[in-house]
């Protein structure tokens, strides 16, 4: 009789661990829709640097950033996708919102003042990052990204990719309201 | 390279960087070291495979923390503090990932008990069912 | 009107995959010969109209038929016709059409061909195949159809095709590699058979194995297919990234060798009988959720499909249908096929048994190495993610891969029931002999001693002796099937050679050259004698020429497509026996200078040479005897129906 269960058993065990399985496909299914990448820098404070500003070529530190809330949004002129969030940076920059802090990855300083030029600059400030050292030390995936900065210099939220109005009013803008309380 | 491929947003292309070393050994650890870690905004592929942006300035940096005498561990944490540890394509042993790194040991100690319960069997077991039943039919018990 | 009637010839093929899966089970249930007749009779009628779907889609590709939304989106005017032809399944709809007509023709010749099996059997094998391909063509029809119009919108050019499927590669290897996917769908149509007819016995196992062997012989040569097509068309020389997709078509590659292992246990011994139905169950499943993994957009891959959800879902269902379904049919009806069967010390049947659960446990690795992060993330919550990589699939898969090459080289010289000692005393010697060619290795390489190549290349060395000896020792009483295990085994060996020596002794060293300078790898002199810029109706670039030794030249590439925008690098590969030399040109560097990157791997080519050897191998033990001549017994003397 034991050895009869013992091999009713076995034979089921293939059925649950296949239930298992299906269990860990349904939940990456469900996982799947809204892929986040992860934010290792999210209250941590904002990386030390030191470089010059991309239109009037002056020193710049991390100390000039502290003191309010500040948008720093990652940027390049070759960056395609960057003109999808442009709009918004142009909006949030005119109503007074938020003092935007552009990092310039990667790039040519000419073309990325020509393309200032022609699109309108939302930015407060401009720093360079020639090399991609700031933006390595942001932990920063590509072109475009975004970062909210507290007034203390705290990584409050981070968005990858193109910053969305949905992003913004989720993730960045209650920062705000919590600010003005 | 197997199935089709066609959401294929960032090609997987070559990395050269042209970077100058001193010695033979440390070429091999360069080229170790950035095939363990993951190119973030890439899918799948890591740091030796692919040309995009981020690859490229993370690959200087590990290239610049080796010459400043950073030890592999030292490296790693580096980047798993900007990164997470979504950039470690070996993944370390924590809590979280000790059923990662320990079942395959569990499978293969399960495999070789049950194999060994298998050999046991054979050993003690002389007579089966079916030999009971010839003996009985030849000595003409019932 | 084509692409309508492409639309409804698929339609067509789902009624006949009805009929076939009715006609199938209830011919086999009722004894009926003639309806089961009626079953084969459609298979026929469906491989006609899903070929017809298929070459309708086809046209639409030669037409530049941009009124069909599948056609506008992977095709372009410009693009040469076998390309467009390739173009067919280049993307989700119009792979999974051929798909489907793969499974029409495996049905149609397991119909055929497979007249001699008992009538209840054939019935039942039938039927199961016939529910797969409703599935699949209920699938295609209603959320992947490649028929689809754009009006009225129609474009006056296409997409174009991604460069990187603009290849040979492109054209060959996913038709092999779903003939080997849906190969297992017969094994699996003849576990069902088995447990619905209640009888698995040495006959059945004789009956299933050369599907099998089929089966395993498309899938393994899709598998060196891509290896060797990402090796030359990615540009750095990888072969094998352990990326889900790759993994996704290695799990049932692996499932199926277990199985036909298994099937040899089960032919001649009537041994692990529970165990191979298992198996192909196992096997069918996992190339399921494969197809589940790939087209559903779960695991991020540079080769998904683009992602839809509801597809995914569907997809899903499928899956659990299939697996669950016959997985509770396990459950119920499998201790049915209980016996028990003699062995002891070493011998066949135990070393199969570790190969078995070796194959098993390495499977099982890869399945939770590219499942564990989508647990890990929902466990801990979507802020901390977790990558599973290459570094930790070779940590777990190489001692695997060891062990299993120990036991591999004992096997010519076994017996079933039990071996005695001094036959594997005897093979144990050469061991150290090997195991000194082994050491010797590092001297030709000029290279420094790897302990772990070492071993892997003693082991491989060893298992070639040692079916050497077997084979020659029986050199009186050779079949074919002997031939065949042997042939597989020692080109295990060659492969295991091959991956051995190319991941640790692959020498590489960029370099930013000016025109007439020249690098030194591994003992070459490698010059940069010229750059020439290059263009073609899609793309521009550079291509330079390196001399090398002999009066030898190598033309690597560097290409721009504008309108995807998109970089490629033609690598210029020098194949040889024993080295590869891989350029991959960069193009200018900023200070006049070309970057470069030059590699030898040596030992390169053995990786695909083994794997294809074991290939044909699979094919030697086909053609044994024993399949066709008792096939024919069978059926005048055991089932005189």
């Amino acid at each position: 009789m034991e050895r009869r269960l013992k091999t009713r058993l076995l034979l089921v065990t293939p059925l649950i661990g296949f239930g298992i399985l299906v269990f860990f496909l349904g939940i990456g299914f469900r996982l799947g829709k809204h892929n986040v990448h992860p934010s290792a820098m999210l209250n941590d404070p904002f990386p030390e640097f030191s470089s010059v500003t991309l239109l009037d070529d002056e020193a710049i530190t991390r100390q000039d950033l502290i003191g309010t809330f500040r948008l720093v949004n990652v940027w390049a002129s070759w960056c395609t996708a960057c003109i999808e969030e442009h709009n918004l940076l142009l909006e949030l920059a005119r109503s007074g919102t938020i003092s935007i802090i552009g990092i310039n990855y990667r790039d040519q300083v000419q073309d990325a003042k020509m393309w200032l030029y022609e699109r309108g600059n939302p930015y407060e400030t401009v720093v360079v990052d020639a090399q991609g050292e700031i933006c390595v030390d942001l932990g920063v995936y590509g072109a475009p990204e975004s970062f909210l900065v507290d007034a203390e210099g705290i990584i409050r939220a981070k968005q990858v990719g193109v910053l969305t109005r949905t992003a913004w009013m989720e993730e960045f803008q209650p920062w705000l309201e919590v600010k003005a309380e | 390279m197997l199935i089709v491929l066609v959401s294929f947003t960032l090609s997987m292309t070559q990395s050269i960087d042209g970077f100058v070393f001193e010695h033979e050994s440390e070429r091999k650890r360069f080229a170790r070291l950035i095939e363990e870690f993951r190119c973030p905004q890439c899918v799948n592929t890591n740091l030796a495979g692919s040309d995009a942006p981020i690859a490229q300035d993370l690959r200087r940096t590990i290239f610049s923390l080796m010459r400043e005498g950073k030890s592999d561990q030292e490296i790693r944490n580096y980047l798993r503090e900007r990164y997470g540890d979504f950039i470690l394509f070996k993944p370390r042993f924590t809590p979280g990932t000790w059923a990662l790194w320990g079942t395959p040991i569990v499978l293969l100690l399960i495999a070789t008990w049950f194999l060994m319960g298998i050999r046991e069997k054979r050993n003690a077991i002389t007579l089966d069912l079916n030999d009971i039943q010839r003996v009985k039919e030849i000595s003409g018990i019932h | 009107m084509i692409p309508e009637l492409g639309h409804f010839s698929a339609f067509l093929g789902l009624m006949s995959a009805v009929g076939i899966a009715l006609f199938g089970f209830f011919g086999a249930n009722q004894h009926r010969a003639s309806w089961v007749d009626m079953s084969i009779r459609l298979t026929k009628v469906q491989v006609a109209v899903l070929a017809l779907s298929f070459l309708l889609l086809i046209l639409a590709f030669l037409e530049d038929d941009f009124s069909v939304l599948y056609v506008a989106n992977n095709s372009n005017t410009a693009l040469p016709w076998y390309y467009k032809i390739a173009g067919v399944w280049g993307a989700h709809e119009g792979s999974f059409l051929l798909w489907t007509l793969v499974t029409a023709v495996w049905t149609v010749l397991v119909a055929t061909r497979a007249r001699h099996i008992p009538l209840k059997l054939h019935g039942y094998v039938l039927g199961t195949l016939g529910v797969l391909s409703f599935m699949f063509l209920a699938f295609l029809l209603f959320s992947s159809n490649p028929f689809e119009r754009l009006v009225p919108n129609v474009p006056i050019q296409g997409a174009d095709l991604n460069p990187v499927l603009q290849d040979i590669g492109q054209i060959i290897h996913p038709p092999m590699l779903y003939i080997g996917y849906v190969g297992f769908g017969v094994t699996f149509a003849f576990g069902i058979a088995a447990l619905a007819t209640g009888k698995i016995d040495s006959a059945w196992a004789r009956w299933v194995r050369p599907w099998v062997n089929v089966a395993w012989l498309f899938l393994t040569i899709g598998i060196v297919l891509g290896s060797w097509w990402a090796y030359y068309e990615l540009g750095w020389g990888g072969w094998w990234f352990w990326d889900p997709v790759e993994n996704a078509s290695f799990m049932p590659w692996l499932a199926g060798t277990a199985l036909i292992h298994s099937l040899s246990a089960t032919e001649k011994r009537g041994a692990f009988k529970n165990w191979t139905i298992l198996l192909t169950f196992l096997t069918f499943t996992l190339v399921l959720m494969g197809a589940f993994l790939v087209r559903s957009g779960v695991l991020s891959s540079v080769h998904a499909f683009a992602v839809d959800p509801q597809r995914g879902l569907i997809l899903l269902t499928i899956f659990i249908l299939v697996a669950g379904g016959s997985l509770v049919l396990y459950a119920f009806r499998a201790h049915t096929l209980n016996t028990q069967v003699q062995y002891w010390g070493v011998s066949r049947e135990l070393l199969l048994l570790i190969n078995n659960a070796l194959l098993v446990v390495a499977l099982f690795t890869i399945l939770l190495g590219t499942l564990y992060p989508l647990g890990h993330e929902w466990f801990v919550g979507g802020e901390e993610k977790l990558s599973v990589g290459e570094p930790y699939f070779n940590a777990m898969f190489v001692p695997i891969m060891l062990l299993l090459s120990f036991a591999l080289a004992i096997a010519p010289i076994s017996r079933w029931k039990h071996t005695p000692m001094r036959l594997v005393l005897n093979v144990l010697i050469f061991l150290g002999g090997s195991a000194v060619v082994a050491l010797l290795l590092p001297w030709i390489l000029a290279d420094g001693v790897h302990l772990g190549v070492s071993c892997a290349v003693a082991l491989a060395i060893w298992i070639i002796v040692t079916h050497a000896i077997a084979c020659y020792r029986q050199r009186k009483a050779l079949t074919l099937g002997f031939i065949g295990m042997s042939v597989a085994h020692v080109g295990f060996a060659i492969a295991v050679i091959g991956v051995a020596v190319v991941s640790v002794y692959t020498e590489s060293k960029d370099a930013r050259l000016e025109i007439g300078e020249s690098i030194e790898v591994s003992g070459t002199q490698f010059e940069l004698v010229s750059v020439q810029q290059t263009e073609s109706q899609n793309f521009i670039g550079e291509r330079a020429r390196f001399d090398f030794g002999f009066q030898q030249s190598l033309y690597p590439e560097r290409r721009y497509y504008p309108i995807r925008e998109q970089i490629t690098h033609e690598a210029a590969i020098a194949p040889g026996i024993f080295k590869d030399r891989y350029i991959t040109f960069a193009g200018p560097m900023d200070d006049n200078t070309w970057g470069v990157q030059i590699q030898n791997k040596p030992f390169q080519r053995w990786i695909w040479f083994g794997a294809v050897v074991a290939g044909i191998a699979a094919l030697i033990a086909m053609l044994d005897k024993r399949y066709r001549r008792l096939s024919q017994r069978d059926l005048e003397t055991k089932y005189p129906e």
